[in-house]
Formats: structure tokens, sequence, C-alpha cells
């Protein structure tokens, strides 16, 4: 009866059996429809967003008095409208800081000012020039954790960069945290200590070598 | 004796050659890969989520007067005594957790027309009314300098943004600036 129920009204040629099994698979399937419809209604818009940056730290950066710190940092724009924008830089006055913790006349930006559409990435070089005066020394935060997360009570001097759309007057930004490890004087020796202690074995060898070609040589000469 | 002393330096110069080529060889390579999630600004939108916040207007007012009704470039803000009728001039989205900082720099007279100006930030759809803003509200006075607030914005969780100005005592000024609203983490 089923299956003749089955051939005339779906022409189908099932057997009852595997004509039940397929009423359910063909139940099962609208079920998974209108879970999958249903599941649409809470999957969010896709999020909009301004402007990303790869680095929310510039912390510890290493040179000797004299030289240029040199670091990169890349925006990438996530907005569907273009935004212009520039770098700048800022110092947290604390009370009680000393003169080591604003280093914003170091800093400066190749470029400063820019544009961005969705989906363009742009460099950006931060160069830190240290006085030949420095002193040793951490500049710019009070500790070496400022970089971290939760740590903003130990940073004084930052980078900002801020962007609105082109036109706009609605600034979006983040401030990135700087400082500097100031090194002291380098040592003309420093380069043949680092590769002796680099190659001890080696360097231990050579030395025996020439010793004993020195002591060698010399003989081989008065021999002839 | 110079046999002997050649030999050895012989001995010595292959040991050497042997160890500074130290090759590591490994016989089995893993490939292991991992990502930091990259930091973005927060967005200024409107309520509807449609469009950013390009431009924020306040009407004229009367010398001293307390503009609470900034107009967003599609939003009209409502702050009254009544806290069920508040609605933002914008809404603040971000995908990361920042401490936020203010910034109202003077583009024209911005000083001339305006005396202050309070910013807050309250939980979607949370009712305001005057009072709670006036008491919560961070004032900003100093114009052209970034001021840290103790005002957040958590990952993924929007806030709405409210705006008042008081106008100085000056008639017939009008002035310009820009907002800037900072993340820190």
């Amino acid at each position: 009866m089923l299956k003749r129920y089955c051939i005339k009204i779906r022409g189908c040629h099932c057997e009852p059996k595997a004509w039940q099994s397929h009423i359910r698979n063909r139940q099962h399937i609208k079920l998974l429809v209108v879970a999958l419809l249903l599941g649409l209604l809470f999957i969010p818009a896709s999020a909009v967003w301004a402007t990303s940056v790869d680095r929310l730290a510039l912390c510890n950066l290493e040179g000797y008095p004299g030289e240029a710190v040199e670091a990169q940092i890349t925006l990438e724009g996530t907005d569907a409208e273009e935004r212009s924008g520039y770098w700048y830089t800022h110092y947290k006055e604390v009370e009680g800081d000393d003169d080591r913790m604003d280093i914003t006349s170091w800093i400066t930006f190749e470029p400063e000012e820019y544009s961005i559409r969705e989906g363009e990435t742009k460099v950006f070089t931060v160069k830190a020039k240290i006085p030949g005066d420095a002193g040793p020394g951490l500049w710019g935060a009070t500790s070496e954790e400022a970089g971290e997360a939760g740590h903003s009570d130990e940073r004084r001097t930052y980078i900002i960069f801020k962007d609105a759309i082109t036109g706009g007057n609605v600034y979006s930004g983040l401030l990135i945290p700087v400082s500097v490890k100031v090194l002291g004087k380098p040592n003309p020796l420093a380069p043949v200590i680092n590769f002796v202690k680099a190659n001890m074995i080696v360097t231990a060898l050579i030395v025996v070598i020439i010793i004993l070609l020195a002591v060698l040589l010399p003989r081989r000469r008065r021999a002839s | 004796m110079k046999k002997r002393i050649l030999a050895l330096v012989g001995v010595l110069v292959l040991v050497a050659v042997l160890i500074v080529p130290m090759a590591v060889l490994a016989g089995n390579e893993a490939t292991q890969s991992a990502s930091t999630n990259k930091a973005i600004t927060i967005s200024i939108r409107n309520v509807a989520d449609s469009a950013d916040v390009a431009t924020i207007t306040f009407p004229a007012g009367a010398p001293e007067a307390v503009i609470s009704n900034p107009t967003g470039n599609v939003d009209v803000q409502v702050l009254t005594a009544t806290a069920s009728e508040a609605a933002p001039v914008a809404i603040l989205k971000s995908a990361a957790a920042y401490t936020l900082w203010y910034n109202v720099t003077s583009i024209t007279t911005w000083g001339d027309a305006v005396a202050s100006e309070k910013l807050y930030t309250i939980a979607i759809d949370g009712d305001l009314d005057l009072t709670t803003f006036g008491t919560n509200a961070y004032n900003m006075a100093v114009w052209g300098t970034d001021q840290e607030t103790t005002q957040t914005l958590a990952a993924d969780v929007d806030k709405e943004l409210y705006l008042q100005v008081t106008l100085t005592a000056l008639v017939g000024k009008t002035g310009t600036s820009t907002l800037s609203v900072l993340g820190e983490t």
C-alpha cells in the first residue's frame, strides 16, 4: 500500500521500510534547514572597525648614547571609508618624575601623516635619537614591564596615532608606550670577546696550534 | 721531535675542522604556527551601527547655557531629567579592552564659545539622566591635551557615548574642534 502510494504520489520506487527511512531523512533535512536559518539570526553582522596596528608597545629599545634606535610599526585600514590621521608623542606627567621620563623630544616619525583605505597597510619608522650625554639605564618609563598590559602606571612617554574619516573631526586612536634602555659606552673589543665566548673550543685549539707552530718553526729554521 | 709536533698540529687542525661546522641534524620536524590579534582602534558609530560618526554639532544656545543635545551625522542625542528618554550621540565599539583617553582640540576659537565639555560612556540601553551624567561624566576644560580617564571599554561590549558642553559668557561666538577618543591597554 505504502509502496503503491509512494510510486503514485512521489514517483519513488522505494520499499516500505526504505520509504519510512526516506521520510525520516527528509524530516531531518527540513529540521536542519530550519536550524540553519534560525542560526543565521544569531550570527553577528560583520564588525566594522577603524584602523589596526601591529604593535601595542615599543618598550626597552636598546641603544648607545648618540645612536638612533629605529622600530617599524604597521597600520592597516579596516574601515570601509578612507581615514586620515597622524602620529605624535605624548608625555604623561606624574608628580615626582625625574628628567628620564620625558623622551618625547627624542622621537620622530617617518612619515608623520597618513591616509589609509580598507585593506591597505602602511609602514612607519619610529626613530628615537638618543642624546650623546644620556646616562645608561631606562628612559621613558619607570620599569621594563611598562609595555605589558595593565602596567599603564609605569608608562610616561607614548607615541599616539589617531585618524578620522577624511574630512571628519571625530578621531579614534591608540596610545603606544615607548621606552629606551640606554647602554653604557661600548667596549671596542666587544666583538672579539663575543667571538671568543661563542667559540671557546676552536679558539683554544687555534691558540695551541699557534704556540706549537711558534715552537716548531724556529727549530726548522735553525736546522736548515 | 719535529715529526711529533707536526703530527700533533695535524691532529689539532683536524679536530678544529671537525668542530667548526657544528651541524645539528634532526630526524623529525614539526611545524607550528601561532598568531596574535591585531589591536584595532575604537569605532565611533551611530546608534544603528550603520555609519561612522564623522562630525558632531552642538546647537546654539544662550551664553553660559548647558547644551545636552548634540547631533552626530546621523543621531541626535537626548539627555534630559528623565532617564528612560536617554539616547546617545554615538556608540563606541572595540574588539579589545581599553582605558579611554579624550582630547578636544580647538580648530577655530573653540575656547571662545565653549567653557567646558563633559563626556560619559554607559552600557548600551543604560538609563541616564542629567543628574547621573553630571556626577559621573569626565569634565574637560583644557583643550589640546590628551587626558586619561577612569572610563573603560571592554572587548566586544559596546557603550553609548554622551556629550555636553557649557557655553561661555561671550555672545555671538562660534568654535570648532576635533574630538578624539583614544584607547590604552
